[in-house]
């Protein structure tokens, strides 16, 4: 038995333009809508930032002209600002040379020292005379004391001498720290 | 001619479709992505200004909280430690004052070096000079004095307002109490003041403690000159009616 089928198996050429035709339609009326809404949105962002950058512009204005009206005392701070620091500096450089004379105390309470000489590095050169081997003894002792204590660093005995007289006469350097 | 009224009335719906969103496609691209990018750029710039107006009105604020009288002062007393030139009238006196609170006689005293006359910001800077951070006039004294004067010399020499730095010297002890000699190399500090501000946008620079503290040391330290401190010239912001002038 062979089937016999009236309806046709395809739409029409008609109905699927007509398809076509309310798809297209739908899309054309959202992309309206869409680009409508989005020009009216895109619109009023427009404005109200405009409006801020106008407003922030103005405030920027008032701002720097006051600003500018207090130059004077901002060209005091910068200088004060910057005569501070080269002070600062100043200072660092000039060493409290005062503060060795004690620790030349320390080294010979008996003042055994001859001659002294201060240098631009910080060194400190001095030729001593101990009456004994024990003073000299005692000298280089006190020496390493300050050095531990962290009042002097790199202490030297350069030269040591017996003299005829029985006297000893040597030569040290180091560097003061001035530690507080 | 009627076939194509014919055509256009049987399309008629898909072409009005077609034409809208070809409208819609052309506005998106050349309208609406440009405003997109405007848009973005003006918040950008939205951005960017309200942070120099934060800036600005902090600088203002800081400004008007700062007391300009008190600012002239400690200009002055940190220019009288490090004036910005020479200044061999005060150098001259704080030497001298030193030395008569010490009990110490000027025996010499020599400018050191080169000084150079032209204006100081027109001077070479040494390499010492470079290694400390600021200009010096080098020069050498030589003093006579007992031994406890001229310890309290070395002592008071970099204690004074008018900075001073002993860069070398040597002591040979005496025997007994006789006066002794001594020739000390020494430093005196000065540095010229900057000449002009920052934009108005620069951050305004604030005083640390560490400033304070040199601030508080600076103005302890004793001004052995008989010159007066006055407040600085206000170089800044000053127009020179003589462009020519020192």
């Amino acid at each position: 038995m062979s089937d016999i089928n009236l309806l046709q198996r395809k739409a029409g050429a008609f109905e699927q333009f007509s398809e076509l035709e309310r798809k297209l339609r739908v899309v054309s009326v959202w992309l309206l809508s869409g680009l409508f809404l989005g020009g009216l949105v895109i619109g009023v962002t427009f404005l109200v930032l405009n409006g801020r950058i106008r407003s922030f512009e103005m405030e920027k204005v008032t701002l720097a002209r006051d600003i500018n009206a207090q130059t004077t005392k901002e060209g005091l701070l910068l200088s004060l600002k910057d005569r501070v620091g080269i002070a600062a500096k100043a200072l660092d450089a000039a060493k409290p040379w005062g503060k060795l004379f004690p620790i030349l105390n320390e080294i010979a309470p008996n003042g055994g020292f001859l001659s002294l000489t201060i240098e631009e590095s910080g060194r400190v050169s001095a030729d001593m005379e101990a009456f004994s081997v024990d003073d000299a003894v005692l000298y280089v002792a006190n020496l390493m004391l300050l050095f531990e204590d962290r009042k002097i660093r790199s202490p030297q005995l350069l030269s040591f001498a017996l003299l005829e007289t029985g006297r000893i006469h040597m030569s040290v350097s180091f560097y003061p720290t001035f530690a507080p | 001619m009627s076939t194509i009224q014919s055509t256009l009335r049987q399309y008629q719906n898909l072409v009005i479709s077609g034409v809208i969103i070809l409208f819609c496609v052309v506005g998106i691209l050349f309208a609406a992505v440009p405003s997109i990018a405007k848009i973005q750029e003006m918040v950008q710039t939205t951005v960017t200004l309200s942070g120099e107006i934060r800036t600005l009105s902090e600088k203002q604020s800081a400004l008007q909280n700062l007391d300009e009288i008190s600012l002239r002062e400690q200009l002055a007393n940190a220019l009288s430690a490090v004036p910005a030139e020479r200044s061999f009238p005060t150098l001259f006196e704080t030497v001298e004052g030193v030395a008569a609170q010490t009990n110490v006689a000027i025996k010499s005293m020599n400018l050191a070096g080169g000084t150079t006359l032209a204006t100081p910001s027109a001077s070479k800077i040494s390499a010492t000079e470079k290694k400390i951070g600021t200009r010096t006039v080098p020069f050498t004294i030589t003093v006579e004095g007992g031994m406890s004067a001229l310890e309290n010399f070395i002592t008071l020499t970099p204690n004074v307002r008018r900075l001073l730095r002993i860069k070398t010297f040597s002591i040979t002890f005496p025997k007994d109490i006789s006066p002794i000699t001594i020739s000390v190399d020494m430093d005196a500090f000065y540095e010229p003041l900057p000449t002009s501000v920052g934009k108005t946008k620069a951050i305004l620079p604030t005083l640390t403690a560490a400033d304070e503290e040199v601030i508080t040391k600076l103005s302890q330290l004793p001004l052995v000159t008989t010159q007066t401190t006055e407040a600085p010239p206000p170089l800044i912001g000053r127009v020179k009616s003589d462009p020519f002038s020192p």
